[in-house]
């Protein structure tokens, strides 16, 4: 890919625990490029979030990252200190979370969240800083943006303060936004609002973003290149219609049946047999092939690494369909 | 088979020391469920449609209306008829672990309706108990778990299991399965549907997500702000949506299918606030098509055509029925 603003190539996390070392993340592959959103979508405990967090280097004490790279700009953000990965965090990439009320400090206004965050990384002033906050307030249609500066998180209804939330992430125009799941906390007219919001500010503003989120709805309407994440591995990788309207892996063609469908009604959802696998013991070979239907004996032994096909979209499938 | 009539239900708030406000959570609304037939209750966050199921029970005190099992008011009951009435009604909550008991095992969270309501014991109890978890699709193998070592679809299973015990007539199903993922979720929303189909239950399916609504449901209702506004079988719903909420809900809801492009409208502004809901139409201050009478009445909800039921002004009277047109004019017939 020419213009790849991220790329994370063989990422692997481990946590140390009873049963010994369990790879939550186990060879992780992702491309973004510039000013388009990547959709990463999975199941719970699929490697999402901590794909996240590496990126920012936010994972929790206990995580080893064993191998793998993440390259932003033709920098490695593993290489990085600790007080140069400060400087990226914020100012290059900044994340938005689920739920806006544990991320936001009940005990400061919103005025003075975001003034700390303009004065800290961008060394300006105090009146440009409120400036800079109602400008971007604004941008995310608050109404009023001088009062919203002196209000409180409780004062806030739930979508205000996802609006806060990802105006804070904004400020200093960061090139990469990560959103993990901004919108679950919501109600569907109200994640309709965000998602038409993130869309036309990250065009404006030239941010790429790359969108965690469960719900192959919300990717199929908000990203341009979806990322399908098993088990701590990427699966497939590609243009958002490519791999929505043509799957070449049956996990994600499992995923796309088994989700209730708005347009057509069927009387009954096909679905994947089997549950997630245990990250403790996890299936030999592939780690789909337990539940899959196309398996066959070399599917149990080797891992299949991705294929391409028609423009860069990727499969780690022996089978594809 | 139920009959919900003009039901309402407000609670009393303490805001402050001195200050006391009622919430509207339920705000007169009537609507029947057939035997066999599921009913599908859609609205977001805060319409009311968890109090709706909980006023049927009789889990919460209705403030006003009535309830009719089989022509029976539930309403005047007392505690001793109503627990005999409880048999042939039951609850599937939204998230399964807190409605387990964490130190009970399966076996004996499954027997526990059958013992109380003295159904069965001994060797008939186990088998009652094991051809419930089977007919959920758990098995043997099951039986001396305890929760925390089962699976969130399991852990549901076990729920609905429990729910059947007692062959009940109607099951009110709160967003069964919001907590669950995807792949899970088929598999909850299929085994609905067949124990559905082969028990010949009515269901009272309460979520948010109407493509689960539209999986399961015969026909539905959708509420906004403590009422119904819109209400019709499950095709003219999806096909013909009237009300302007229910068309902006519709063309929320995100979905992985491309086809033709469906219209999007994003609507602007907040869910009212239950405690001082705006005058007239309760939608009127959110919505593309509001007119001046709209902020002043408050519009019925009123059979268009054919069991197909709007509360909006824009079709409750023929002459000035506007479906499509995008900004109506404000209209001179009103007051």
């Amino acid at each position: 890919m020419k213009d790849a603003l991220l790329s994370v190539r063989n990422l692997r996390v481990c946590f140390p625990t009873t049963y010994g070392l369990v790879a939550a993340l186990d060879g992780v592959c992702l491309e973004l490029e510039k000013e388009k959103i990547l959709g990463l979508v999975g199941e719970t405990g699929c490697g999402k979030t901590l794909t996240a967090l590496s990126i920012l280097r936010l994972l929790p004490p206990s995580a080893r990252i064993v191998a793998g790279e993440i390259v932003l700009r033709k920098r490695n953000l593993l290489d990085l200190s600790e007080s140069e990965i400060r400087e990226i965090r914020g100012k290059e990439v900044s994340m938005v979370f689920q739920d806006p009320t544990s991320y936001l400090d009940p005990v400061f206004t919103v005025g003075e969240v975001m003034i700390e965050v303009l004065e800290s990384r961008q060394k300006i002033g105090r009146r440009e800083a409120i400036e800079a906050s109602i400008e971007m307030l604004t941008k995310l249609r608050l109404p009023n943006p001088e009062r919203i500066l002196r209000l409180y998180p409780h004062e806030l209804s739930g979508g205000m303060k996802q609006r806060v939330m990802i105006a804070i992430a904004l400020l200093c125009h960061p090139e990469l936004l990560i959103a993990d799941e901004p919108t679950t906390a919501l109600d569907v007219t109200i994640q309709a609002q965000i998602l038409e919001l993130i869309r036309d500010i990250v065009k404006e503003l030239r941010t790429s973003v790359l969108l965690i989120t469960h719900n192959l709805g919300i990717v199929a309407e908000n990203c341009e290149e979806a990322a399908i994440m098993y088990a701590g591995t990427v699966v497939e990788h590609g243009e958002v219609r490519d791999v929505l309207e043509k799957p070449g892996h049956p996990y994600t063609r499992g995923l796309l049946s088994a989700t209730p469908k708005l347009f057509q009604k069927k009387e009954t959802l096909e679905v994947i047999p089997g549950s997630i696998p245990s990250l403790i013991d996890p299936p030999s070979g592939c780690k789909f092939h337990p539940r899959c239907s196309y398996a066959i004996g070399k599917c149990k032994r080797e891992r299949p690494s991705p294929v391409g096909l028609e423009h860069g979209h990727y499969v780690s499938c022996f089978r594809i369909v | 088979m139920i009959q919900v009539k003009d039901l309402r239900k407000y609670f009393n708030v303490q805001i402050g020391i001195l200050r006391k406000e009622v919430v509207r959570a339920v705000d007169g609304i009537s609507f029947h469920i057939e035997r066999g037939e599921v009913l599908g209750l859609v609205g977001e966050s805060g319409s009311g449609k968890t109090t709706v199921g909980k006023c049927i029970l009789r889990l919460e005190e209705p403030t006003s209306g009535e309830v009719f099992f089989n022509d029976i008011s539930i309403s005047g009951l007392d505690e001793k008829r109503l627990r005999e009435m409880r048999r042939n009604m039951q609850m599937v909550f939204q998230d399964p672990s807190s409605s387990l008991d964490p130190r009970m095992k399966v076996r004996d969270a499954v027997a526990e309706p059958l013992r109380i309501h003295k159904q069965a014991k001994g060797k008939e109890l186990e088998e009652r108990v094991l051809s419930l978890l089977q007919s959920v699709g758990l098995g043997h193998e099951h039986l001396n778990r305890h929760p925390h070592m089962l699976s969130g679809g399991q852990r549901q299973r076990v729920v609905i299991a429990r729910t059947l015990a007692l062959n009940p007539k109607l099951l009110v199903l709160d967003e069964p399965t919001s907590a669950l993922d995807v792949s899970v979720q088929a598999q909850i929303l299929n085994l609905l549907r067949d124990l559905q189909k082969r028990l010949d239950i009515s269901m009272l399916l309460i979520s948010h997500d109407l493509s689960i609504i539209r999986h399961l449901g015969d026909r539905i209702a959708v509420m906004y702000s403590g009422k119904i506004v819109e209400l019709a079988d499950e095709e003219r719903l999806f096909d013909n949506a009237m009300h302007p909420y229910t068309q902006a809900l519709l063309s929320a809801i995100p979905t992985p299918e491309f086809g033709p492009k469906k219209e999007r409208i994003v609507l602007r502004g907040e869910i009212p606030n239950p405690i001082n809901p705006p005058h007239g139409c309760r939608f009127h201050p959110r919505c593309p098509h509001a007119m001046q009478r709209c902020a002043k009445e408050e519009p019925k909800l009123t059979n268009i055509d054919n069991e197909h039921y709007v509360a909006c002004f824009l079709h409750s009277e023929k002459s000035q029925a506007y479906p499509n047109s995008p900004l109506c004019s404000i209209t001179t017939s009103a007051a």
